[in-house]
């Protein structure tokens, strides 16, 4: 064999293996497997069912208690003990889309309030009759309190990725539109056969979710109707679990740098329904003086008999009760008897006196407002409640003057924003 | 014969004989050659050079004294060459007879342009530097150290190549830093070069472990650089189009050190060190004012029985107890060796470095072998194996609230709380809770590798290369059940935790490549070059954890109340085919073309393979004859244009939902999904491509050498993260390939040997260089900058402008100058404004080497970074606390006095209110870096203690930092490894290192 030969000879072989590998072998030798996520297409698996209608719920619990956490330093609940300028500026009220803790917020609020449709609709690709399936009202339920949690704490927001912002009652209404279909088909399963229990508990809690925001758009006599649906004993919980959605709250009070405190407001009341440590301690930021909070009323360890309870990874919050829907209708209606004797009875738990039952309508709302202040100190309401006071009643409870550690006056932000990153990637900007 | 002789030939008999491939003895027809190589100045031996017969097969390497011995030379007139790293080979012809021995020595002189050396990074196979078109920069690692106290690669790297920038890691031992080549080439898909060790790919990158405020272990200390003998350095997508799709931030190739074939007997080296690190850099002070109210008060002990007004300090960290000298005891030893037919080098390695704070250690024990056997005249196998066993226990610092420089540093002098304080003038945890913690990673590496070299016609060669780089880790976190009732590490951890992360990487290497040679007539060669690379990268982790322990005994996790597990997975693969042809004339004008076709498992379903071509031209003009300068001994000239990739990361193509659990009660739970990846399919990796021209000269009889490049490189298709509006429901960013980056610069290497006498050697190295990187498009997908880094987004993306440089807001003024300030705040002006870059733009280093009579040799070297900045957020927070000059003394409320020394109080209010711009400091530096003073012990003297050669070196590392940076050190960065973060915020700076070391060879 000559040398040119051996030279084509060789050359051929080498194209033939470059041939091969790159063909055929190329597909076996670069596929990788992914073990620890599942296919988008693939999301409409029946085997998935169970997952699909869970993860309305699930984002919803897991967006709640953290924007519980951040609708307290920016309101008039909490102050900040945080070293992280991020937070010292939220708690300031100062809003500023580059800052880089909102989109811890920002995202899961939003997130709480896509996946709803987003599961709606491969829940109805799997159900053969989704207009009458619990779990397809369920999870419109849900997606109405996702859409509650990003119109109470957000200004303007956009409702899909290509879209414009809209203000906060746009999403409000369509947090009603959600209630309303999942009470719609929470019914149509009743009628189906579905069990009383399961019902009612998706039934209780969209009729307080769409309690709450028929008020906040000023439709107060729907927000009434459907608050006076709701048994006074109910109560919506987000639990958690220190595996796999632990409270933000024992973080933030707990160890040698604790980071929120009980704001002036609701200092030193003498109420059991808002419990904090006697003496304040430095939290993250040496410079800060905190009165760190314990369990109050909305918090399933809470104790009533005055012993102070730690949060716990595992503590719960009540976010949806026939409390807040007795608190709905008595606003509704005004200095009724029935409505005195409420606020009356919530005024005794704190040792206040009573009201008489000739209370001016003004003097029975700010005592309806400082009552619902207490009774769900820390459970993710205040923020969107001072703000539709502010709008509806022109009462600004946005703390003022001079911040109690920073060395400034608060500033004006009453909402938190979008972020850079909604701005940036959202082609409707 | 003396002892250490018979040893050495007792312990080759026996490695001969356990090996099985003890070539015969010298056959009736030739002969055998012996000899001596040593330097030409110096007369001192060349220890390693390479001595051989071209064309003949016959090769030996040379002992401690410098001695070789080539046997079974063909009887007749052969031309032998000697060479090694530095040094001009030299050729001599010499007359062998029969079953005779002849002597033939060699005087090799020093130079800085070896055109002859070999490269084997970057290539096809080992091809002599002057056939090649782009700079390489060939570190001899070897020779440093034997005068640096260098004690990992990072250290080993630092100022030795133009072009290749270390940001080292913290003054903790066992972290990492963060290397780049040819400045920042890529945003999204790193810029950590690729690292090969003899052929197989090194993962270089970050293992995991649990998080200490910012630093991370670092993979490169497996590496013992002991074991290495050079560093070969390809800069950019002109030199790595051969490495195909992961290579466009340049490929770092540690070439180990080898036995010494013919050699006929074993080499023995050992070396001992022993020295300490210290934090001798200046630590800040403190500032309090004994008020009226503290002076009465309980918490403020330091105040008690104080007038009012006394101003008191206090510099925690200096307290007695806290710091300590970090020890340093290490001990390495080798023996290489070989036969006719084989070689072997086999070296262990004991190391042990406490850092300064009492619960820091890094201790590090290797082992290696490299094997060599050659069967027959065609054939040669080398195998290598090295396992690395690590223990690095690191404390908290950087940005954590338990880290011993956060508590002294932001500490308030005379303060007390019994609520929240753990030792006077410390802020948060003290001393004795700090050293508690307990996170400790175990590392194991083996490398393992065989190359097959085979040339079955004289026109044919191959080389196989198979290998595994396999890493085992196990991280562990230990928080002892808190006995004082304070929870220092909080609620959980008092209760006694224990975790264990146990990441596993494993990187296969499969590399062929052949190249035939046909014998062209006239004046030109040819080598026709192919080859295929396969590599598969896998990583998986294990993580357990248990909560509530009974005793402190008993640390298994199986042993806590409540347990749980993680477990995580990677996988990517990659193959890519080339074909290279090179054309040379006259053996001095060279001509390479070639491409590379490249896959890989990261790039989208809807895209197939990439394309990397490339071209080189190089030109020894000096050898031409119309060549005329006489002073100019060497000159090549040389340009390069090509291109290379960086890819994407594992699964980001992929469009996925994750997996989750929706919370039932606190222990029950229900499947659920949730959104995750937005992944684009049309991803592939991003495109490096560069153009550089330069030149390698020597002159004055190789006494000067200049080695000089410009580069210019732009990454098309740069891979960005656009961002994914939340309000889609999907969140973070989808990679696309749309962005655009430059970097264009010079690189510089003048090597100069102002004397060179018997008795009296100075050589001295300066490079510099300097770069120009821009981010030049975001290609029409934002128009905002992307934020990054400390304090709100100091560090941007911005087109136009170097990427992650830092970024400023002027505060706005009254008409007086002073600042506006609404609701006590102070404003700043909207409009931000480029401060500069974040990274060094300008490099140099000067070493400098003296050898005097011989025996004594005196070493320095000193580099300078310049052209950049550095956030100074320590002193941002430290002003903003209140704890150092501005807060305590300029505040009114501290000070009554503080109206006068300054109205404004303009830097408190600043540092408070995010105005974070005053601290952008600019961070240029000159560093003593390496002083080394080596006594070598007289050979006659050396000899009577049995050794062939003694020496004693006493050497100090960042020894003197000049700078304007009013931090501690313009070099630390709260994460060490970070691509783009660069902030100075309570991390530890390189240390001061002082050793001795004892070198025995026989």
């Amino acid at each position: 064999m000559t040398k040119g030969t051996t030279i084509r000879r060789l050359g051929a072989a080498f194209a033939v293996l470059g041939a091969v590998a790159g063909t055929a072998g190329c597909d076996s030798l670069l596929s990788v497997d992914n073990p620890g996520a599942i296919n988008a297409p693939t999301v409409t698996d029946s085997a998935l069912l169970n997952a699909i209608a869970n993860s309305t719920q699930n984002e919803f619990q897991r967006a709640f208690t953290p924007m519980a956490y951040a609708g307290a330093i920016l309101s008039d609940e909490a102050i900040t003990g945080h070293n992280f300028t991020q937070w010292q500026e939220f708690d300031s009220r100062v809003v500023d889309e580059l800052n880089s803790v909102l989109p811890d917020y920002y995202n899961a609020a939003q997130r709480a309030r896509t996946i709803g449709d987003d599961m709606d609709s491969r829940l109805r690709e799997l159900l053969s009759n989704p207009n009458a399936d619990i779990r397809v009202a369920r999870t419109a339920a849900y997606s109405g309190w996702g859409h509650l949690l990003l119109g109470m704490n957000f200004c303007d927001v956009p409702l899909s990725g290509t879209t414009a912002p809209v203000p906060s009652d746009s999403v409000m209404a369509r947090a009603l539109v959600r209630f309303d279909q999942a009470i719609a088909v929470a019914n149509a399963a009743r009628a189906a056969g579905i069990s009383q229990v399961r019902v009612d508990s998706v039934l209780h809690m969209a009729r307080v979710g769409a309690a709450r925001a028929a008020l906040w758009l000023n439709q107060r006599t729907a927000a009434a109707n459907y608050a006076r649906l709701v048994p006074t004993a109910y109560v919506g919980l987000v639990p958690h679990s220190r595996d796999q959605n632990s409270n933000p709250f024992f973080g933030a009070t707990t160890g040698s740098n604790p980071n929120i405190g009980v704001d002036v407001r609701f200092r030193n009341l003498n109420d059991p329904r808002i419990r904090h440590i006697a003496s304040p301690v430095a939290g993250h930021n040496p410079a800060s003086s905190l009165f760190l909070p314990r369990q109050s009323s909305s918090f399933t360890e809470w104790n009533p008999n005055g012993t102070l309870v730690g949060f716990t990874e595992n503590t719960g919050v009540r976010f949806a009760s026939g409390l807040e829907a007795q608190y709905i209708v008595a606003e509704v209606e005004g200095p009724t008897a029935a409505n005195v004797d409420f606020i009356n009875t919530r005024r005794a738990i704190g040792g206040q006196a009573a009201l008489g039952y000739d209370v001016s309508a003004t003097d029975f709302r700010d005592a309806l407002i400082e009552q619902k202040g207490r009774d769900f100190y820390l459970s993710g309401m205040r923020l969107g409640e001072i703000r539709r006071y502010q709008r509806q009643y022109n009462l600004n409870l946005f703390p003022t003057g001079a911040h109690p550690w920073l060395g400034v006056n608060y500033s004006t932000a009453t909402c938190y924003t979008f972020t850079l990153a909604e701005r940036t990637g959202n082609p409707a900007f | 014969m003396g002892s250490s002789n018979r040893l050495r030939y007792a312990l080759g008999g026996a490695l001969v004989a356990l090996l099985g491939v003890a070539g015969p003895l010298a056959a009736q027809a030739t002969g055998t050659i012996r000899g001596r190589v040593v330097e030409g100045a110096t007369q001192r031996p060349l220890v390693g050079a390479s001595v051989s017969i071209p064309g003949a097969q016959r090769s030996a390497v040379t002992d401690n004294a410098g001695n070789f011995t080539l046997g079974q030379v063909p009887a007749g007139t052969v031309s032998v060459r000697a060479a090694t790293l530095g040094y001009t080979p030299a050729v001599q012809s010499v007359t062998v007879a029969a079953g005779q021995t002849v002597t033939v020595n060699f005087s090799l002189a020093s130079s800085a342009i070896d055109l002859e050396g070999l490269i084997v990074t970057g290539t096809p196979g080992a091809v002599q530097r002057r056939t090649i078109g782009n700079a390489v920069s060939t570190v001899n690692a070897e020779e440093i150290t034997e005068v640096s106290p260098a004690t990992t690669v990072t250290q080993l790297l630092q100022g030795r190549s133009p072009g290749l920038t270390i940001m080292p890691p913290s003054g903790t031992p066992g972290t990492a830093g963060s290397i780049r080549i040819r400045g920042t080439g890529s945003y999204n898909a790193g810029n950590f070069p690729i690292f090969y060790v003899d052929g197989v790919r090194f993962n270089a990158g970050s293992q995991g472990g649990y998080g200490v405020g910012g630093q991370s272990t670092s993979a490169l200390d497996a590496i013992n650089p002991e074991d290495i003998e050079s560093i070969e350095v390809i800069k950019g997508p002109a030199a790595a189009t051969l490495y195909g799709a992961e290579a466009a931030a340049g490929v770092i190739q540690i070439i180990t050190k080898k036995g010494r074939t013919g050699q006929q007997s074993i080499d023995f080296d050992v070396k001992v060190e022993y020295g300490q690190d210290d934090f001798n850099v200046r630590t800040p002070t403190n500032f309090a004012t004994c008020t009226q109210a503290r002076v009465a008060l309980a918490t403020w002990p330091g105040c008690q029985g104080q007038p009012v007004g006394t101003k008191i300090t206090a510099n925690p960290l200096r307290e007695p107890g806290i710091l300590r000298d970090g020890g340093i005891f290490s001990y390495s030893g080798n023996a290489r060796g070989g036969g006719e037919r084989f070689s072997f080098y086999i070296s262990g390695d004991r190391e042990e470095n406490d850092g300064v704070f009492q619960n820091s250690y890094f201790d590090r024990t290797t082992g290696r072998g490299n094997f060599q056997v050659t069967p027959s005249d065609a054939l040669n196998i080398t195998t290598s194996a090295s396992y690395t066993k690590s223990y690095t226990r690191l404390p908290n610092n950087d940005n954590s609230s338990w880290g011993w420089l956060r508590n002294s540093f932001r500490g308030t002098p005379g303060f007390f709380n019994p609520a929240s304080s753990y030792r006077v003038n410390w802020a948060g945890l003290g001393p004795d809770q700090m050293a508690l913690y307990d996170n400790v990673t175990r590392a194991e590496r083996w490398i393992l590798s065989t190359t097959v070299n085979y040339q079955p016609f004289s026109w044919f060669r191959n080389r196989l290369t198979g290998g595994l780089d396999a890493g085992t880790r196990r991280a562990s976190l230990f928080f002892p059940i808190d006995l004082t009732g304070r929870s220092p590490y909080g609620a959980i951890a008092a209760k006694g935790t224990i975790s264990q992360y146990e990441p596993n990487t494993r990187n296969w290497t499969l590399d062929y490549a052949g190249t035939i040679t046909p014998a062209l007539s006239g004046d030109f060669s040819a080598d026709l070059s192919f080859g295929m690379q396969l590599n598969a990268y896998r990583f998986d982790s294990l993580e357990g954890y248990g909560e509530g322990l009974t005793s402190n005994q008993t640390r298994l996790i199986s042993n806590a109340q409540i347990t749980d597990g993680f477990e995580s997975f990677e996988e990517r693969n990659s193959l890519g085919l080339y074909v290279q042809q090179q054309v040379g004339w006259r053996n001095r004008l060279f001509l390479t073309g070639a491409v590379r076709v490249d896959d890989n498992s990261t790039f989208g379903e809807d895209f197939s393979y990439e394309t990397y071509p490339k071209a080189s031209l190089s030109w020894v003009v000096s050898e031409e004859p119309f060549f005329g300068l006489g002073f100019v001994d060497q000159l090549k000239l040389r340009a390069a244009w090509g291109q290379a990739g960086n890819s994407p990361a594992s699964f980001s193509a992929d469009q996925t939902y994750s997996p989750s659990s929706l919370v039932l009660d606190q222990s029950t739970f229900a499947p659920a999904v949730r959104t995750s990846a937005f992944g684009n399919p049309d991803l592939r990796a991003e495109k490096g491509e560069e153009i550089e021209i330069g030149f390698d000269l020597g002159m004055l009889g190789d006494r000067v050498a200049l080695e000089a490049t410009y580069f210019d490189k732009t990454t098309n298709d740069a891979l960005l993260g656009v961002p994914v509006p939340a309000s889609s429901g999907f969140t973070g960013t989808r990679l696309q390939n749309v962005g655009e980056i430059s970097n264009r610069g010079v690189e510089f290497l003048l090597s100069v040997t102002p004397v060179e006498s018997p008795n009296f050697t100075w050589e001295s190295q300066v490079s510099f260089s300097a770069i120009d990187n821009e981010f030049v498009s975001f290609g029409g997908t934002r128009d905002e900058p992307i934020l990054l880094g400390y304090g709100g987004g100091v560090q941007w993306v911005e087109e136009g402008y170097p990427l992650g440089a830092y970024w400023g807001q002027r505060p706005r003024r009254n008409a007086d100058g002073t600042l506006l300030l609404v609701n006590g705040q102070p404003q700043l002006d909207p409009e931000r404004y480029n401060i500069g870059p974040s990274v060094p733009s300008r490099e140099a280093s000067l070493s400098t080497t003296m050898t005097l009579f011989r025996n004594v040799r005196l070493y320095a070297f000193a580099d300078y970074k310049g052209g950049h900045y550095l956030y100074n957020f320590t002193e941002q927070t430290r002003t903003s606390d209140g704890n150092n000059y501005y807060a305590n003394f300029l505040n009114p409320a501290n000070n009554p006095n503080a109206a006068q020394l300054d109205p404004t109080g303009e830097r408190w209010l600043l540092a408070r209110f995010g105005g974070h711009t005053p601290w952008i400091e600019e961070a240029d530096f000159v560093k003593l870096r390496e002083v080394a003073a080596t006594y070598f012990v007289p050979r006659a003297f050396a000899r009577r203690m049995g050794a062939d050669d003694v020496s004693v070196t006493f050497a100090g590392r960042n020894l003197m930092t000049w700078t304007k940076y009013s931090g501690m050190d313009p070099e630390v960065n709260i994460e060490g490894p970070a691509t783009f973060t660069r902030a100075d915020y309570m991390s530890v700076p390189p240390l001061r290192r002082f050793v001795a070391t004892v070198n025995v060879r026989f």
